[in-house]
C-alpha cells in the first residue's frame, strides 16, 4: 500500500535502536500520534488510541518532519496491536509515485467538531487512525483515498486530488447535504 | 740665581731695542765704501775731539765688527728669492705638483684610516657572529643530546613492552584458541542435538500430516466440491474487514462514552 502524508498528528514519540553503536540512531523509530493542546502543554488525551511508525532506515527524516509532507511511502496494511491502531510506514518511495491512500489530519479548530461515532460522519472505507479529544478540541488521524470524505459541523470535507498535477491531495468543504 | 738671568735677558733686550731705534745705526746697513770711509777718519781727525762709542755700541761691534746690515741684505734676499721664485715656472709647477701630492697622500691617509676602522668594525662584528654561532652550535648539540636520549628511553621501554606484550599475547592466543576450540565443539555437539531432534518432529508431522491427509480427503468425499474452495480463501481480506470492524467498533465505543458521560452530567 502507497501512503501519501498530508499532515502528521501533533505528538511525536520516538524509540532509539537497541544496539549501543552509532547505528542505534540510524536504527531509531519514531511515532506519530493525535494530541491536545491543554493549558500550553500538548497531551495525547487519546478516544481512540493509534499511532503511525516511522522508520529512519525507511528514509524518514525526523530533522526535518516538514520536508516528509507529501512524500509517498509504502506501508503495511493497518493493523491493531495490543488495542492499538498501528500504520507501518515502511519506506519512502521515489517521487511522482500514485499514492493508493492519503494520511490526513483533522483538527477541530480548522474543520470544526468531527461526528465521530455517528452514523455517516465518514465516508465507509475512511480509517480513523487515532482521534483525541478534551475541552471540545479534536484531533483526528485518518487515512483516506480520493473521493472519501468526513463531515463536521461545518460540512463534508471530500479529499479531493491536487489541481497541480502533484501527487498529493487537499480536504475541500462542501455544503451539507 | 734666575732673577740676576731675567735681569741680564731684560738687559740685553732693552739694549739691543734701543740699537734698533738708533738713528746712527740705519745708515750703516751695509760696509762703508772706502772713500766715505776716509772722508769720515779726515773728519774725525778734523774733529778737535775724539769720539767715543757708547758702551753698547762697543758691545755691538763685538757681534758684528764690519757693521754689516743684516736686514738690509736679508730684504735684498728676499726680494732676489722673490723674483727668482715668481719668474721661474719650473716652481710654480713644483710647487702645484707639491700641494696635490699632500693632497693625494693626506686623501690616502683619511681612506686608510677609515678602512681601518671599517675593518676593526667588522672584525668586531664577524666575532660577534662567530660567539654566537658557537653558542648556537652548542645549545643545538646540547638539545640534539637530549633529544637522542629520549628517543632511546623511549626505544627501551617500547622494545620492552613489546617483548612482554609478545609473550603475553603468545599465552593469550593459545588459550583463545583452546576456548575457540571448545566453543565450537560445544556448537557442533548442539547442532547435531537440534539436527537429530528436528529430524524427529519432521519425522512426527509428516505422520500427523498425512494423518490429516487422509482424514481431509474423506471429509470432501463426504462434503462436496464447495467446501474446500471456501477453506482456502484468503486470509487477507478477512485482517481489514476485521480492522475495519474493529475501527468501527472503537467509534461506536467512544460515541457510548461520549453518550454516557452526557447522561452523567445531566
Amino acid at each position: 500500500m502507497r501512503v501519501a502524508v498530508l499532515g502528521f498528528g501533533s505528538i511525536w514519540r520516538h524509540r532509539l535502536g537497541r544496539t549501543e553503536s552509532r547505528d542505534r540512531f540510524a536504527q531509531a523509530v519514531y511515532y506519530n500520534t493525535t494530541g491536545i493542546t491543554v493549558n500550553g502543554n500538548v497531551l495525547q488525551r487519546p478516544q481512540i488510541c493509534g499511532y503511525a511508525r516511522f522508520d529512519v532506515v525507511g528514509g524518514f527524516d525526523p530533522n526535518h518532519p516538514s520536508k516528509m509532507i507529501g512524500c509517498v511511502f509504502e506501508c503495511a496494511e493497518p493493523t491493531v496491536w495490543l488495542g492499538s491502531n498501528k500504520l507501518l510506514f515502511r519506506r519512502i518511495l521515489p517521487k511522482h509515485q500514485h499514492p493508493d491512500c492519503f494520511l490526513t489530519v483533522a483538527r477541530s479548530q480548522w474543520m470544526g467538531q468531527l461526528a465521530v461515532g455517528n452514523e455517516g460522519w465518514r465516508s465507509p472505507d475512511t480509517w480513523l487512525l487515532s482521534l483525541s479529544e478534551s475541552d471540545g478540541q479534536q484531533e483526528a488521524l485518518l487515512l483516506m483515498s480520493v473521493g472519501q470524505w468526513i463531515r463536521t459541523s461545518l460540512g463534508n470535507f471530500v479529499l479531493e486530488p491536487s489541481i497541480t498535477g502533484h501527487p498529493t491531495a487537499r480536504l475541500v468543504l462542501h455544503a451539507n447535504g | 740665581m734666575s732673577r740676576s738671568v731675567i735681569v741680564r735677558a731684560l738687559l740685553v733686550g732693552f739694549v739691543l731695542a734701543a740699537a734698533s731705534c738708533s738713528p746712527r745705526t740705519a745708515p750703516l746697513s751695509e760696509p762703508l765704501p772706502a772713500k766715505a770711509r776716509a772722508d769720515v777718519a779726515a773728519l774725525g781727525a778734523q774733529s778737535p775731539y775724539q769720539h767715543q762709542d757708547t758702551w753698547y755700541e762697543f758691545m755691538l761691534k763685538q757681534f758684528n765688527p764690519d757693521n754689516i746690515d743684516y736686514g738690509r741684505w736679508v730684504e735684498r734676499e728676499r726680494c732676489k728669492l722673490f723674483e727668482l721664485l715668481l719668474n721661474n715656472p719650473y716652481f710654480l709647477y713644483s710647487f702645484s705638483i707639491t700641494i696635490a701630492l699632500l693632497l693625494a697622500a693626506t686623501a690616502c691617509a683619511k681612506q686608510w684610516v677609515d678602512h681601518r676602522r671599517a675593518m676593526w668594525v667588522t672584525a668586531e662584528m664577524m666575532a660577534d657572529l662567530y660567539n654566537q654561532d658557537a653558542y648556537s652550535r652548542e645549545i643545538a648539540q646540547e638539545a640534539i643530546e637530549r633529544f637522542n636520549e629520549h628517543i632511546e628511553r623511549c626505544n627501551r621501554a617500547i622494545e620492552q613492552v613489546e617483548t612482554n606484550a609478545g609473550a603475553a599475547a603468545g599465552n593469550n592466543e593459545a588459550e583463545q584458541l583452546r576456548t575457540e576450540l571448545m566453543r565450537v565443539a560445544e556448537e557442533r555437539d548442539r547442532a547435531i542435538r537440534d539436527r537429530d531432534v528436528a529430524r524427529e518432529e519432521l519425522r512426527r508431522k509428516s505422520e500427523i500430516l498425512a494423518d490429516m491427509s487422509v482424514r481431509l480427503e474423506s471429509a470432501g468425499s463426504k462434503g462436496g466440491p464447495h467446501s474446500a474452495s471456501q477453506t482456502a480463501a484468503d486470509p487477507r481480506p478477512a485482517d481489514v474487514k476485521l480492522v475495519n470492524h474493529i475501527n468501527n467498533l472503537q467509534e461506536q465505543l467512544y460515541a457510548e462514552r461520549k453518550g454516557n458521560r452526557r447522561l452523567r452530567g445531566a
